[in-house]
C-alpha cells in the first residue's frame, strides 16, 4: 500500500504543476451587433496573447476595436475569428500561421511578442496583411529580424509614457501627498516607459514626491499573477503610498483587491478599468491610462477595408488620440483636476513638455 | 517493467521480459488514452458538441498537412529532452523538478557560447553550443545533487528553489551581459540577446519533407530520439543503469550489495541536468536564433507530465511527447474549428495523466506478480523508508 501511494504522489505533484502552468483564463468571443450591411470583402483574424479575452486589459481592448469595427460594418461578424495563445505563449507563431493558412485578409497579433514570428511569416503570404499591436515587426534587420521592407505588415505602437505622465500628474494632484506607488509587470524597457512617464508626471506637479516602484517579475508570467500583484500593492500601501498605478496586465486585478483592503485609490491601465472592475472596487479607480488599442485596431481594419493599408510603424500618441486618461470616476477625479490635466495634455501635444521614456532619465 | 532479468534459466518461447514490459506499457498507454478520450467525449457531449468533430479537428490540425506534422514534431522536440531528464532521475528514485531551472540556465550558457565562440567553424560551433547547454544544465543540477548526498536536503525542495534562482539569473543575463544592443534609438524592441551567428544554429529538417519553415522542425528532433535510445541503453545495459534501478527500487538491498548510493545519485543528477540543458535549444537555436525575454517557460514541468505519460520509459517518452504535442496543437484547432473552449485540451491532458497512473498501477501489479511468480529476488525491503545518506 505504502508503495502504491508513493507511486501516486509524484503524479499528483506533476498534475498540480501542469494545472498551475495552465493558469486560469478564458472567456468567450464577444458578440458585437453585426448589422446586415457589412463589408463582406474582408476577413479578420485576431491572435491574442497570454491571458486571452477576459483579461480586462490589453486583449479586451483589442477586442473592443474589433467589435466597434463589426458594429460599424467594416467587417462582418461571421468573418472574424479569435485565437488565444496557450498559457506559456508557445504557440503564438503557430496561431498566426494557422490564421494565415485560413486565408484571413488581416491578421492582428495582439502584443509585441508576435513581432519576430510575423516578421518571418508575413513574406510567405504577400496577399494578406498583418498588424502587430505594440510591435516591432517592421524594424527588420535593424532590429536583427530576418526581413526588411515588408509591404504587408504594420506595427501599431503607442506613446505610453505620455498617457502615464497624465495619470502620474493626476495622482499627485489628487492626493497632495508625499508618497505614491507604481506596480509594473515584467521588468524591461516596455514597462519602463510607463514608469518613466508616471514618475515624471507626478514630479511635474510635486517635485518632492516619492514614487515607490515594484515589479512583479522578470518573465512574461508577471502579467498573469494577480496574487503577487496584490501582495506587492499591499506592501506599497503599507509603506504609505496613497495611490498606486499599475502596468501589469492581468496581475493588476490584485492591485484593485489591495485597494479595497487598504481603502485607498488605484489607477488602471490600457482599458478604462473603472468600467471593468467590481462594484466594490469601482469607486477606488481614480482613472486609467488609456492605451487606445481599440482605436489602432479599428483604424487598421478600416485601412484594409478601404485598400489603404499603411505598412511600417504607425505611432499613436496623445496627438493621435492613441493614449489618453479616463474621466469615468467623476466622484474622485474632480473637474478642477480634469481641467488641469487637459491643460497639461495640450502642453504635451504642443511640445512644451517632453515626456521621458526611460526611468533613468526622470 | 524494471524487474530483475536473467532469472529464467529455462527460457522458452516466452518473450524477453523487456519486450513484455514494452508491449505491456504500450498497451497500458493505449488503454489509458482510450479511457481519457471517452471521458473527454463525455465532457464534449455535455458541452453540446460532437466528440467526433472535436477529435477530428485536433487530428486534422496535426496531421492534415506536412506542416502540421512538422509543428507537432517541433513541439515534441524539447519535451523529449525534459522528460528524459525527469525519467532518468526517477529511475534512481529521485524527483528532479529542477529541469525547469536547469534548462533556463543552459539557455544562458549556450547563448554565451553561441555569441562569443563564433570563431569556430559551422559544425563544430553548434556542437560546442550544445555542449555548453549540457554543461549549464549539469552545473545547475549539481547543486541539489550535492546537497542531497551531503546533507540529505530533499531534491524536490532544493530544485524548486533553484528554479526561482534560474529565472532571475536568466533575466539578469538578458538585462546585462547578453543584452541586445543594436536596436535603433527609440525603437521599441523586446528585451533579448544579440542574434546568433548562423554557425551556431541547428539546421532546418522540415524543408527536406516539405514542411513550412514556420514550424522550425530541426534535427534536434533526431538528437532527442538518439538520446532516448542512449538513455534506454544506459538504464538497461550499463552498470550505472543497473545501480540506478537498484537504488531507486530497493535502496536497502543496493547498499547491502555494495552500491554507493550517493555516487549513483550524483551521477544520475548530472546526466539528468545535461539532458535538461538541451530542452531550451529548440527555441533558441531553431525557432528564434537568439535568446528572447519572452522565452517559452514551463517546458521542465511539462516534461514531468510527459515522463509520466511515457511511464519513464525512454522510448515511451518519445511517443508521449508526440501525443502531448498533438494535444497542445489541438488548443489552436479547437478555437478555429469548434465552439469548445481551448481549456478542454488542458482538461484532457489532466485526465490522461490520471488514467495513465491508474492503469499503470494495475498492470504494474500484474507484471510484478508474474515476475515474483518466476521466483525473482525478494524486493520486500522496498517498503522500507529510503535512507538518503552520506555514502562515497
Amino acid at each position: 500500500m505504502a508503495r502504491s501511494l508513493r507511486a501516486f504522489a509524484p503524479a499528483l505533484v506533476a498534475l498540480s504543476l501542469v494545472a498551475a502552468a495552465c493558469g486560469g483564463d478564458g472567456g468567450a468571443a464577444g458578440d458585437g451587433g453585426g448589422g446586415a450591411d457589412c463589408n463582406q470583402d474582408i476577413r479578420v483574424g485576431m491572435a491574442l496573447d497570454i491571458g486571452g479575452l477576459g483579461d480586462k486589459s490589453f486583449n479586451d481592448a483589442a477586442n473592443r476595436g474589433l467589435q466597434d469595427a463589426i458594429a460599424d460594418g467594416l467587417v462582418c461578424e461571421e468573418n472574424t475569428e479569435f485565437i488565444e495563445a496557450d498559457a506559456t505563449g508557445s504557440n503564438r507563431d503557430a496561431n498566426v500561421q494557422a490564421l494565415a493558412d485560413g486565408g484571413y485578409d488581416l491578421i492582428i497579433g495582439v502584443g509585441f511578442a508576435f513581432s519576430p514570428g510575423i516578421n518571418t511569416i508575413a513574406p510567405d503570404y504577400p496577399e494578406q496583411f498583418f498588424a502587430v499591436v505594440d510591435g516591432f515587426a517592421t524594424c527588420g534587420t535593424a532590429c536583427d529580424l530576418p526581413n526588411d521592407d515588408l509591404t504587408n505588415v504594420t506595427d501599431l505602437t503607442f506613446k505610453e509614457n505620455e498617457g502615464s505622465f497624465l495619470v502620474g500628474a493626476a495622482a499627485a494632484l489628487k492626493c497632495g501627498c508625499d508618497t505614491i506607488g507604481f506596480l509594473g509587470g515584467q521588468t524591461g524597457p516596455l514597462i519602463g516607459k510607463f514608469e518613466a512617464g508616471y514618475v515624471a508626471g507626478a514630479k511635474y506637479i510635486n517635485p518632492d514626491i516619492e514614487v515607490l516602484v515594484e515589479y512583479i517579475g522578470d518573465d512574461t508570467s508577471a502579467f498573469n499573477d494577480p496574487t503577487k500583484g496584490q501582495a506587492l500593492s499591499t506592501k506599497m500601501y503599507d509603506q504609505g503610498a496613497e495611490i498606486i498605478y499599475h502596468a501589469a496586465g492581468a496581475s493588476g486585478a490584485g492591485l484593485f483587491n489591495a485597494a479595497v483592503e487598504a481603502g485607498k485609490l488605484a489607477i488602471g491601465v490600457d482599458s478604462d478599468q473603472y468600467q471593468l472592475v467590481s462594484a466594490e472596487q469601482q469607486p477606488l479607480v481614480l482613472t486609467s491610462m488609456l492605451k487606445r488599442v481599440d482605436t489602432a485596431v479599428y483604424d487598421v481594419i478600416a485601412q484594409v477595408g478601404e485598400g489603404s493599408f499603411e505598412p511600417g510603424a504607425q505611432v499613436f500618441g496623445l496627438a493621435e488620440e492613441g493614449v489618453d486618461y479616463s474621466k469615468s470616476n467623476t466622484a474622485e477625479l474632480t473637474e478642477d483636476i480634469v481641467a488641469r490635466l487637459d491643460e497639461i495634455k495640450q502642453m504635451i501635444i504642443d511640445g512644451e513638455i517632453t515626456v521621458p521614456e526611460d526611468p533613468a532619465e526622470v | 517493467m524494471s524487474g530483475p532479468r536473467g532469472t529464467k534459466l529455462v527460457a522458452r518461447r516466452e518473450p524477453a521480459p523487456w519486450v513484455e514490459s514494452l508491449v505491456g506499457q504500450l498497451l497500458a498507454l493505449l488503454a489509458s488514452l482510450l479511457i481519457a478520450l471517452v471521458a473527454g467525449a463525455l465532457i464534449v457531449i455535455a458541452y453540446g458538441e460532437s466528440p467526433l468533430v472535436v477529435y477530428g479537428a485536433i487530428l486534422r490540425f496535426s496531421f492534415g498537412s506536412r506542416t502540421g506534422v512538422g509543428y507537432v514534431l517541433a513541439i515534441a522536440t524539447p519535451l523529449i529532452f525534459s522528460a528524459l531528464a525527469v525519467a532518468l532521475c526517477f529511475k534512481g528514485g529521485m524527483f528532479n523538478i529542477g529541469v525547469e531551472g536547469q534548462y533556463l540556465v543552459a539557455m544562458v550558457t549556450a547563448t554565451w557560447a553561441a555569441l562569443e565562440l563564433d570563431v569556430l567553424p559551422g559544425g563544430l560551433h553548434v556542437a560546442v553550443v550544445l555542449a555548453f547547454a549540457m554543461l549549464g544544465g549539469m552545473a545547475w543540477a549539481a547543486v541539489p545533487a550535492i546537497l542531497k548526498v551531503r546533507t540529505g536536503a530533499h531534491e524536490v525542495v532544493t530544485t524548486i528553489m533553484m528554479n526561482g534562482i534560474a529565472i532571475s539569473l536568466l533575466s539578469w543575463a538578458l538585462n546585462g551581459p547578453l543584452r541586445f544592443t543594436n536596436a535603433p534609438e527609440g525603437q521599441n524592441v523586446d528585451l533579448r540577446s544579440d542574434p546568433f551567428p548562423p554557425t551556431a544554429l541547428v539546421g532546418d529538417l522540415g524543408k527536406l519533407f516539405g514542411v513550412s519553415r514556420g514550424a522550425h522542425l530541426s534535427w534536434l528532433l533526431l538528437l532527442g530520439i538518439a538520446l532516448a535510445v542512449a538513455v534506454w541503453f544506459l538504464i538497461r545495459r550499463m552498470r550505472l543503469g543497473y545501480e540506478a534501478r537498484a537504488v531507486g527500487q530497493a535502496p536497502g538491498s543496493a547498499r547491502a550489495g555494495g552500491i554507493s548510493i550517493g555516487a549513483v545519485q550524483i551521477k544520475l543528477f548530472l546526466i539528468s541536468g545535461a539532458l535538461a540543458g538541451l530542452t531550451g535549444m529548440q527555441q533558441i537555436l531553431a525557432d528564434r536564433g537568439y535568446l528572447p525575454q519572452n522565452y517559452v517557460s514551463q517546458l521542465g514541468f511539462t516534461g514531468i507530465a510527459v515522463a509520466f505519460l511515457g511511464q519513464n520509459h525512454p522510448i515511451g517518452i518519445v511517443f508521449a511527447a508526440i501525443l502531448w504535442a498533438i494535444l497542445a496543437r489541438g488548443e489552436s484547432a479547437l478555437q478555429l474549428e469548434t465552439d469548445v473552449p481551448r481549456e478542454f485540451v488542458i482538461i484532457l491532458q489532466g485526465i490522461l495523466i490520471m488514467t495513465v497512473v491508474i492503469v499503470y498501477q494495475v498492470t504494474h501489479r500484474r507484471l510484478r506478480r508474474r515476475e515474483l511468480g518466476r521466483a525473482a529476488i525478494g524486493e520486500q525491503d522496498a517498503a522500507e523508508p529510503a535512507p538518503v545518506g552520506a555514502v562515497g
